[in-house]
């Protein structure tokens, strides 16, 4: 699986729309770098890892959990993702990069502008909404 | 033209037997007054004369005097391998060029004579010369022989048919130094000359010349031939055959004065001795057939079997006497004849390696590919093309040093290893032992550094992981090992176009450097990790290109810098180190970190890290991915690993969409595994540890 062309394939509208350039860092990390902030997209064990920053030493952002923190959505009301026993990671891959570029365009479109203003709020909340999603699943 | 020329170099060694064969028989044709009158004392004495192939390497002291006092060395060479004997310097007449391959020792009584192939004279391939040193009671001469090879057609035989036959002619010419400007009229028979013309102006003839206007020198040539039905002995000398030739110095030369190198005019010398002087030589010929193989068995003691591979592989002789040429200690002998014992062993005519897959050892790092037997010696070919050869006893190679026997042989003692690594020409002893601690290997090395090298020329191979050191005496001596004890590592480098490493004197050189870590060793590759590596006292250091300090190893224990969960990692000395975790957490630390230091083994990893490959995943399916990934940790447990959690389980075991994340597996196997395997938690150091 190459990664650059997936997230290419994957993420066409919000790189035509917000004018993207696209970095491939290695086989396992790509970056969509924007006038003022970049989007690092990393895949491990076929999970991927999604995260937004206004510059590279800040807090990164993950889309739904900036979603969660402020308030957009509430997890409970976000499907429970359970992958099939048979579903091959290269399917598992796309599906992910599929979920989050779903999330970033629909609950992130402040960040793809360049506003950031309310990282404080993320800061602050993303521990505890954390914890209280694993241990909401944890029982459930 | 080549073929003919060789036929006809072949024929002259045919030829050169026959004619003193005959020349022997028409000995009794002296005219009786003439034999008493000439024939040298110490023949009529009938002295015993004995010829002794030897060659440059010969240390005697008279033929170093002598090639000293003849100036020899400025003017030695290789015969050429293309086995001709045409002149090769293009000027008509030029100084002298020694071919050093092949020197014959004749000594009769007092007497020693040195004779020696020399560079053609001219373009005849009918022709070969030789240069004979002498020697007697500190008296010394030097003289050229020519041997030529004369085709006379004779009548027609009774079929009708036009025959030949073909007569060898000697003649000798004494000269002074190299520089003499020599051809072929110098002999007396430029233009097709017959025997016995070599009265007046030069050159010899097997008559003896009674017209002779000066002095007459006389010269035995003796011809040794070789056994080739023998039944025992190797090699045999059965018969020497001699013949008399003459040389008439014009008394307008100057006479011929006794002395040594007095001279005669025209660049003529005497014989060592005095008026009823004789020379003695004998044929060094071109044909192909070099004595360097005798040589060598002769100065080695090689065995019949090592002798016949030499004869086989001549450049592979040649490099060996080369060698010898220039490097003359007991070691160097071993050295030579420990490869050339290796080379016969392996000599392909009689080993057969067939396609087969298995590990020497058991180890994963010494992969075969092909292997062989004679029913004594195990040949292996490797993965990466190396050979490796088992012996049940220790051969030349390492009978210099116990160490090495101590440290190559297995457990059981019974076996010894050499490797010729792929690329080379040379075979090295191989420190492979079942085992597969490699700090007990690196310690034999040490050791063997100190205690072994040092007096040894011999290289050693050593292998760590897929990679293969190669131990040099010249870099491991042994102050600068024990410094690289103290520092607790050993640093290397790797040989170009090799897989091989070597040893190097500091840090800056070393591409590769294998630290110490515990009861294990890590493998860095400088280049491949980027990283740089510095060393402070007892600390060796693991910088990135930033100068950022990512690890650091003291006394074999590792720290790793971590910034996430639970802080720095540090390794068990003892045990594998097994991280959990996600790639990037919700810090965005994780296992991603000590991927990229690349400072970590995928499975076990005595005193270092360990990690999930999850490299070839790409096609599996997440029940087949849970599977590998349950294995994995199971065999963690198993060997008792330390198991490290290096991301928070409280924030990282779900994803924020509620999918079990691969390290929440690995949170959810732990429950069940650390009661089958008596694991409890350390809180404080966030590690799961056997009971």
């Amino acid at each position: 699986m190459n990664l650059k062309e997936t997230v290419e394939e994957t993420f066409f509208s919000i790189i035509t729309e917000y004018k993207l350039k696209i970095s491939n860092v290695n086989d396992k990390e790509v970056l969509l770098i924007g006038q003022n902030f970049t989007v690092y997209i990393s895949c491990h064990f076929a999970e991927i890892f999604v995260h937004i920053k206004k510059e590279k030493d800040n807090i990164p952002i993950k889309p739904l959990l900036w979603a969660y923190c402020l308030n957009k959505v509430n997890f409970k009301n976000i499907p429970k993702t359970i992958y099939p026993p048979y579903m091959k990671m290269e399917n598992i891959v796309k599906y992910n990069l599929f979920l989050q570029c779903n999330y970033i365009g629909l609950f992130c479109k402040e960040l793809l502008l360049g506003d950031f203003s309310n990282m404080q709020l993320y800061i602050e909340r993303s521990e505890t909404i954390l914890k209280e999603i694993n241990n909401f699943y944890e029982k459930n | 033209m080549k073929k003919q020329k060789f036929k006809d170099l072949l024929k002259i060694g045919i030829l050169t037997f026959g004619f003193f064969f005959l020349i022997n028989c028409e000995k009794n044709n002296i005219p009786e007054e003439v034999s008493e009158e000439i024939l040298p004392k110490e023949i009529t004495e009938n002295l015993p004369i004995s010829i002794k192939t030897t060659s440059f390497l010969n240390t005697d002291i008279k033929f170093r005097s002598l090639t000293n006092k003849y100036n020899i060395d400025s003017n030695k060479n290789l015969q050429p391998s293309t086995n001709t004997q045409n002149k090769i310097t293009t000027t008509n007449k030029s100084s002298i060029v020694v071919y050093t391959d092949i020197i014959k020792e004749i000594t009769q009584g007092d007497y020693t004579s040195y004779t020696m192939l020399i560079e053609s004279l001219d373009d005849d391939p009918n022709t070969f010369y030789n240069l004979t040193m002498e020697e007697e009671n500190g008296n010394t001469g030097m003289f050229v022989t020519q041997y030529r090879t004369v085709h006379n057609k004779t009548a027609k035989d009774v079929a009708g048919k036009q025959s030949s036959s073909s007569n060898m002619e000697i003649s000798t010419r004494r000269i002074n130094d190299l520089q003499v400007p020599l051809g072929p009229e110098d002999f007396g028979n430029e233009g097709g000359g017959s025997s016995g013309s070599g009265s007046g102006g030069g050159g010899s003839s097997t008559t003896y010349p009674t017209d002779c206007d000066g002095t007459v020198i006389t010269t035995t040539v003796a011809n040794e031939t070789r056994c080739t039905g023998c039944i025992s002995g190797y090699p045999t000398w059965p018969s020497l055959e001699t013949s008399t030739v003459y040389e008439c110095v014009p008394s307008s030369a100057g006479g011929h004065t006794s002395g040594g190198g007095a001279n005669a005019g025209g660049g003529s010398s005497a014989p060592p001795n005095n008026s009823n002087s004789s020379s003695i030589t004998t044929p060094v010929n071109p044909d192909g057939t070099s004595a360097v193989p005798d040589i060598l068995t002769s100065y080695l003691s090689l065995s019949p079997a090592q002798t016949d591979f030499l004869i086989q592989q001549p450049d592979l002789t040649n490099t060996f006497f080369e060698f010898l040429q220039q490097n003359n200690t007991a070691e160097d002998k071993t050295y030579v004849k420990g490869q050339i014992e290796l080379e016969t062993l392996l000599d392909k005519g009689k080993i057969k390696l067939q396609p087969l897959r298995g590990k020497i050892n058991n180890r994963d790092d010494q992969k075969y590919t092909h292997f062989g037997t004679d029913g004594v010696f195990a040949f292996y070919k490797m993965e990466d093309g190396s050979t490796v050869i088992s012996s049940p006893s220790q051969l030349t190679l390492n009978s210099d040093g116990q160490l090495v026997a101590q440290f190559t042989s297995e457990v059981s003692n019974s076996h010894y290893w050499y490797i010729k690594l792929e690329g080379s020409n040379e075979w090295a002893n191989y420190l492979l032992k079942s085992s597969t601690n490699l700090a007990d290997e690196l310690r034999a090395t040490a050791l063997l550094s100190a205690e072994a090298l040092g007096k040894a020329i011999g290289k050693y191979v050593l292998p760590v992981e897929d990679i293969k050191i190669l131990l040099d005496g010249t870099d491991f001596e042994g102050q600068k090992v024990s410094r690289y004890q103290a520092g607790g590592f050993l640093l290397l480098s790797i040989i170009p176009g090799s897989k091989a490493l070597k040893i190097v004197g500091n840090a800056a050189d070393a591409l590769t450097v294998v630290v110490k870590l515990g009861s294990n060793n890590l493998v860095v590759d400088t280049v491949k990790t980027g990283l740089k590596i510095v060393t402070d006292n007892n600390v060796v250091k693991f910088l990135s290109q930033t100068g950022d300090e990512i690890a650091r190893i003291v006394n074999g224990v590792m720290t790793f810098r971590y910034a996430g969960f639970g802080g720095n990692i540090i390794t068990n000395p003892n045990k594998t180190t097994t991280l959990l975790g996600r790639y990037a957490d919700n810090t965005e630390n994780g296992t991603r970190a000590v991927l990229d230091s690349k400072l970590f083994k995928f499975g076990e990893n005595k005193g270092g890290l360990n990690l999930l490959d999850e490299s070839t995943w790409d096609n599996l399916t997440q029940s087949q991915k849970d599977l590998l990934n349950y294995n994995w940790l199971e065999q963690a447990f198993i060997r008792g690993d330390d198991i490290r959690l290096i991301s928070n389980p409280a924030t990282n075991k779900f994803d924020i969409n509620g999918a079990l994340t691969q390290f929440g597996k690995e949170l959810n196997w732990i429950l069940n595994l650390k009661q089958s395997y008596g694991y409890i938690y350390d809180s404080i150091s966030m590690t799961y540890k056997k009971l």
